[in-house]
């Protein structure tokens, strides 16, 4: 959710609800007040018609004193000699043929012998009017305000967080292969200040990490090579000499390991001047003829193992590249699907403007097809080194290309798009 | 024949100088820029191994002054340097070959012959091994003057053997041979396996000894007697 979308939920949640009760709590306040105008009202009036009875007198004038509805009722024996009662009742209108609402008085009142019950009324159809057009006034307020509150948010918002949106774009655009030190410029808001300062500690340190990892890699597969070649020479110096099985064996071994460290060094080696940018040089690359060069190479492997290969072409991707890498891609590419398929299994490989697909059959391999492209990472097929296809990854990317792995029922499937992703 | 090897470590020097001792060369030694210039002046070589590396300097110095002096011994680089630039301004410097280290010390002697073959016979010599004939310019071999039918690579590893008979060749240099430069090397030697299978077939077929011996846990040894 986004940040703006959650402070408008929150803003409106708690504002409807501060409506609500405000809106209630005002109501019932009006209401109060009403009532206490009316019963004072009612009162006031209610003295002046005891006033107007004549204590030896009956109740004669009374009845003309009064605007309003007035019941008066003999009655005999008073339980208490003189009490005021308010309810609320209602009254029917012959002229609207409706009940309307009313405030009620009774009291008892006491003319010459006889008790009297007093009923005085007064309209509240006037004063609950009144309520009505000020809560619909105030209702109104609210939601204007309600809606001015929720524009002027909107706008603080984008004002306020406009740094810091900034310095999310920043991070989004960081990439290690073309580092920018001090990217986060300074904000007004100390806040952001802080974060986009701790943020440029951190990218400078990761940068002059991975330089420093770089520089590294490349020395070593670099240096490493000399002491190899030692190490090398000399086991086959030693092959040469009269040996034993069990030793045969074992020269064997030191001489196989001795090749595979050298090779694992050298991709390393490779990647490391990938990712230096020391492929500087490049020129429009023919694909087709790489991959029919690459499949020549590798035909008489196909063969021995009963691999049939077909390949399409439906058109040229228009690309610039590095000879050597755009060799290394194709030749990895193809290589692989040789390595890591059946007997009497199949290839296809088929290339357009936009895509390059190279498919073949082959076990499954164990582990999530993504993590192919990871260094050192085989799946379920052991001897390899696993570094062929985190080189593939290594140029696609090194070029804006996208790279994909697919995986169903034993077809392996690897697209290289053209087109930067 | 005379090779001057210029490498500064001691150790490869020593590896090269008894690999290439049953071929009859004789092996000059020197460590660095500066001995090496004054030894081309001196004398003249045959061959040049030059590291490019080297403790006093570039190994491209010599080959400059080598040019200069139109030299007509053949140069071999060595270097730790494996990138395709590398090798390009090599023989753009005017180098005939290039082998980056770690290499394999049978590779280095059948680029030696090879290229003093080339420089020799302008590369048109034959070459007799026990009843197999090689014509290298044409790419065609014989048993007892009959043709052999044989692949690019399967001439490639055929040629290979020949030029380091009697060696215990180990199956990685074979698959280097064949695999050529590999950013990464296989260590499944199926390759391998499949064309020496077929060129035993081949040789078997044209009626030829079975010169092509199998070491257990190692590779291969091209034995002619």
């Amino acid at each position: 959710m986004k940040l703006l979308t959650k402070t408008t939920l929150y803003f409106i949640t708690i504002s409807l609800f501060v409506f609500f009760a405000g809106g209630l709590g005002l109501y019932i306040l009006m209401q109060n007040l009403v009532k206490n105008e009316v019963d004072a009202e009612l009162l006031q009036r209610i003295h002046y018609v005891f006033n107007q009875i004549d204590p030896n007198d009956s109740l004669g004038p009374v009845h003309f004193i009064a605007s309003e509805p007035i019941d008066i009722e003999k009655i005999h024996l008073p339980k208490q000699s003189s009490t005021f009662r308010f309810q609320d009742t209602v009254l029917f209108n012959d002229l609207t043929k409706t009940y309307a609402p009313y405030r009620e008085l009774i009291s008892i009142v006491k003319a010459g012998p006889d008790y009297y019950r007093i009923r005085i009324y007064k309209s509240l159809i006037t004063s609950n009017t009144l309520i009505e057009k000020v809560a619909l006034v105030t209702t109104l307020m609210l939601m204007l305000f309600l809606l001015l509150a929720y524009f002027l948010n909107r706008y603080l918002f984008s004002r306020v967080w406009f740094d810091f949106f900034a310095t999310l774009h920043k991070i989004q655009e960081f990439s290690l292969t073309m580092p920018q030190k001090e990217a986060f410029s300074a904000s007004e808001i100390i806040e952001f200040n802080e974060l986009n300062r701790l943020l440029n500690k951190m990218t400078d340190k990761i940068i002059n990490d991975y330089e420093g990892l770089k520089e590294f890699t490349g020395n070593l597969s670099h240096e490493v090579q000399t002491p190899l070649a030692v190490i090398k020479n000399k086991t086959e110096l030693m092959m040469q000499e009269p040996l034993n099985k069990q030793q045969y064996e074992q020269i064997g071994s030191i001489y196989s390991a001795a090749n595979r460290l050298s090779a694992i060094v050298r991709s390393l080696g490779l990647i490391a001047r990938i990712d230096n940018n020391q492929f500087t040089e490049t020129q429009p690359v023919n694909f087709k003829d790489l991959i029919l060069l690459e499949k020549e190479n590798y035909e008489p492997l196909m063969e021995s193992r009963g691999i049939k290969i077909e390949t399409e072409f439906s058109g040229q991707p228009d690309i610039q590249m590095n000879k050597e890498l755009a060799e290394i891609l194709v030749n990895n590419l193809i290589k692989n699907a040789v390595r890591h398929n059946l007997k009497n299994g199949f290839i296809r490989i088929h290339l357009s403007k936009q895509s390059l697909t190279i498919s073949n059959s082959g076990e499954n391999p164990g582990i999530p097809t993504e993590k192919l492209f990871d260094q050192f990472s085989r799946g379920s097929d052991k001897g390899f080194m696993g570094i062929g296809l985190s080189i593939v990854r290594k140029i696609t990317e090194h070029y804006g290309m996208s790279v994909r792995y697919d995986y169903q029922d034993q077809q392996h499937k690897i697209t290289v798009g053209f087109q930067p992703s | 024949m005379k090779l001057l090897i210029i490498e500064d470590d001691p150790e490869i020097q020593d590896s090269i100088i008894t690999y290439l001792a049953p071929e009859g060369y004789a092996c000059v030694q020197a460590f660095d820029v500066r001995t090496a210039l004054d030894m081309i002046t001196k004398n003249s070589y045959d061959c040049f191994l030059i590291d490019l590396n080297l403790p006093d300097g570039n190994g491209t110095e010599i080959i400059k002054k080598l040019k200069k002096d139109q030299n007509q011994g053949g140069i071999i680089v060595i270097t730790a340097r494996d990138a395709i630039e590398d090798r390009v301004k090599a023989l753009e410097w005017g180098a005939d070959d290039y082998l980056v280290k770690p290499f394999n010390l049978s590779e280095l002697n059948a680029r030696i012959k090879s290229l003093i073959r080339r420089i020799q016979f302008q590369g048109s010599q034959q070459i007799a091994a026990g009843e197999l004939e090689i014509f290298p310019e044409y790419f065609k071999a014989t048993i007892k003057g009959k043709p052999l039918e044989l692949t690019k690579k399967e001439f490639e590893i055929l040629m290979f053997f020949v030029s380091n008979a009697g060696r215990v060749i180990a199956k990685e240099s074979l698959a280097d041979q064949l695999w050529g430069d590999d950013s990464d090397f296989s260590y499944s030697f199926d390759f391998v396996y499949a064309q020496i299978k077929n060129l035993r077939k081949k040789l078997k077929e044209a009626g030829a000894r079975e010169y092509i011996q199998t070491i257990y846990g190692v590779g291969y040894k091209f034995e002619v007697e």
